[in-house]
C-alpha cells in the first residue's frame, strides 16, 4: 500500500502565495495540522516513509512519525521548481496553464510539467517494483500528489491534471498498486 | 516517546562494512538491506572515502523537541534511520556495538569502562582492505580508547573546535580513505547542566552545525571521490530528578526507558560530480 500526506501549512499557503521550491517551513497551524494527522498516522503499519527534503516536509514528517519508520529523502518528492513565480500570489500565475500538460510556455525558471510528473512517476516505478508488499507513506506537496494520482489513473486527454485532484494540508490519501486510489476511511 | 525503536545498533557495521565493499566484521550482525539499497541508488559507483561524525548523547526526543537542530545535517543527508541502543545505554558499551555490530556479551564491554575492544571490528575490516583511518577523539572519551593498539591514525585533541579544525585539515589533506570523528560537547554538559539547560541545547545545535562544517569541507575538496557521510549517535539521555545536594534537572543515561535507547543515524553521499 502506498499513502500519501501533503505538509503542513505554510505562511506562503495562508497568504495564498505559490510555495513551490521555496524552503519555507511550516507554521502554527501547520504544526496542529501534523500533530493532529500523526494520530491517523500512527495507526498504520508502516515499512518506510519516503519524505521531500524541503524543510517543510521534514518538519511535517519529525511530528507525524510517531512510530520512529525510517525516513529515506528523495529529491524526486520534491515541489515543482516555479521559477519566477515562487512566492508571489496565486493570481499572478493561472492555476489552469500551470497544471496542463499540454502548456509549452513557461515563466522563467518554472520546470516544465512533463519533467516533474516525470520524476515523481520514476520513483513510483522504482516503489512499485521494490515495495510493493510494503507499507509505504510519502511525506510530500501538493503538487506531487497530483502526479501521484496520474500514476493510477489515465491523465485527461485536454492534460489538465488540477481537476479533483487537490491534497489538502496533512490530508492522507491511499494507493494500491494495480488498483488505485483507496478511500482512507477503509484505512484507518 | 512510549516505545523503543525496532531495530537495534547491531546492524550498522555490517552496513557500513557492505557499502564501502570490505569485508563485515566477523561478529556482526546482518546489515540494513534498505538503507543498503536506498544509498546505491543515490551512488552508483563504489565509494572511495568513509566520514563519520559520532555525536555523543543526541537522544531522539531532543531531536523531536528541536527539529531545526537537525536540519543541518538532514539537508545533507538522504537516509535517517531510528535505532535503538544496547543496555546498558552508555558510550562504551555502544560504540562498542555500533563498529563491532556485535552486543556488549559479545565484544566484551557490558558496563561503563573503557578497555581495548580485541574482536573483529569495522576498523580491522577497512584496514584488511588497506583503508587509512584516521580517529579522532579526547584523552578519556571511549572512542579515543576502546579502538586502541590498531593501525591506525590517532588523533586525541581535548577541545572540540580544534578537533574539528583537524578534521578539516585532514579532510583537505586528503590521506585518509577513512575519518571518524567522536564530539562529545553535549553529552558532557547533559551531564553537567542537564538535557535542555540552554548551554546544552546550544551544544546540541552545535553538533549538527559541525557536521554541516564538515560535509561542506568535503564537498569542496573531495570533488574527485565518492563518499559515504554518516552521522550517527550512541544512545540519548533523561533528566533526572533535582536532589537537596543538586537542584538541577541534570542529564543521564544508561536506563531501558525509550528516552535513552532511542537514536536516529543519518546516511548521505557526495558524489564526484557535486
Amino acid at each position: 500500500m502506498l499513502y500519501l500526506i501533503r505538509h503542513g501549512q505554510t505562511n506562503l499557503n495562508k497568504t495564498r502565495r505559490w510555495n513551490c521550491q521555496s524552503d519555507e517551513d511550516i507554521n502554527e497551524e501547520g504544526i496542529k495540522q501534523a500533530e493532529a494527522a500523526a494520530d491517523a498516522v500512527e495507526k498504520l503499519p508502516l515499512d518506510l516513509i519516503l519524505c521531500s527534503p524541503l524543510i517543510r516536509t521534514r518538519h511535517t514528517c519529525e511530528i507525524i512519525n510517531r512510530n520512529h519508520v525510517p525516513v529515506i529523502y528523495d529529491k524526486r518528492l520534491m515541489e515543482r521548481c516555479g521559477g519566477i513565480i515562487t512566492g508571489q500570489p496565486y493570481e499572478y500565475y493561472d492555476h489552469d496553464l500551470y497544471y496542463n500538460l499540454n502548456t509549452k510556455d513557461f515563466p522563467e525558471g518554472m520546470e516544465p510539467l512533463s519533467d516533474f510528473m516525470g520524476r515523481v512517476h520514476e520513483l513510483l516505478k522504482e516503489v512499485e517494483e521494490k515495495y510493493r508488499e510494503k507499507n509505504v507513506l510519502l511525506v510530500t506537496h501538493g503538487g506531487v500528489s497530483r502526479c501521484v494520482k496520474y500514476y493510477f489513473e489515465p491523465i485527461p486527454e485536454n492534460g489538465a491534471i488540477n481537476k479533483d485532484s487537490k491534497t489538502q494540508n496533512c490530508e492522507i490519501r491511499a494507493f494500491a498498486f494495480g488498483v488505485g486510489e483507496i478511500k482512507m476511511e477503509e484505512q484507518v | 516517546m512510549s516505545e523503543v525503536n525496532k531495530l537495534p545498533l547491531t546492524h550498522v557495521a555490517a552496513t557500513i562494512a557492505d557499502l564501502f565493499d570490505v569485508e563485515r566484521p566477523a561478529l556482526s550482525e546482518e546489515p540494513l538491506l534498505f538503507v543498503e539499497d536506498a544509498v546505491r541508488d543515490l551512488c552508483r559507483k563504489p565509494f572511495d572515502r568513509l566520514f563519520i561524525q559520532n555525536p555523543d548523547c543526541m537522544a531522539q526526543w531532543m531531536i523531536n523537541k528541536y527539529p531545526d537542530a537537525m536540519y543541518p545535517v538532514q539537508k545533507l543527508t538522504q537516509i535517517a534511520v531510528p535505532l535503538h541502543s544496547v543496555m546498558p545505554s552508555v558510550t562504551p558499551v555502544n560504540f562498542g556495538t555500533i563498529y563491532t555490530g556485535a552486543m556488549p556479551a559479545v565484544h566484551g564491554i557490558t558496563e561503563y569502562r573503557k578497555p581495548v575492544i580485541t574482536i573483529d571490528s569495522l576498523f580491522d575490516s577497512m584496514i584488511r582492505a588497506g583503508k587509512k583511518i584516521a580517529l579522532l577523539g579526547q584523552k578519556s572519551c571511549s572512542m579515543s580508547n576502546i579502538w586502541l593498539e590498531r593501525d591506525m591514525d590517532y588523533f586525541v585533541i581535548e577541545n572540540e573546535g580544534e578537533r574539528a579544525e583537524k578534521v578539516r585539515d585532514l579532510i583537505i589533506e586528503d590521506k585518509h580513505d577513512v575519518i571518524v570523528v567522536w564530539t562529545g560537547k553535549y553529552d558532557t554538559y547533559d551531564h553537567k547542566y542537564g538535557p535542555e539547560d540552554p548551554h546544552s541545547v546550544a551544544a546540541f545545535y552545535q553538533q549538527g552545525q559541525l557536521f554541516e562544517y564538515f560535509v561542506e569541507t568535503i564537498k569542496r575538496n573531495w570533488k574527485n571521490h565518492n563518499a559515504l557521510i554518516g552521522f550517527m549517535s550512541d544512545h540519548g539521555c533523561h533528566a533526572v530528578e533535582p536532589t537537596e545536594e543538586n537542584k538541577r534537572h541534570l542529564g543521564d543515561h544508561g536506563t531501558d526507558s525509550p528516552l535513552d535507547l532511542n537514536v536516529v543515524h543519518y546516511y548521505g553521499v557526495v558524489t564526484e560530480k557535486e
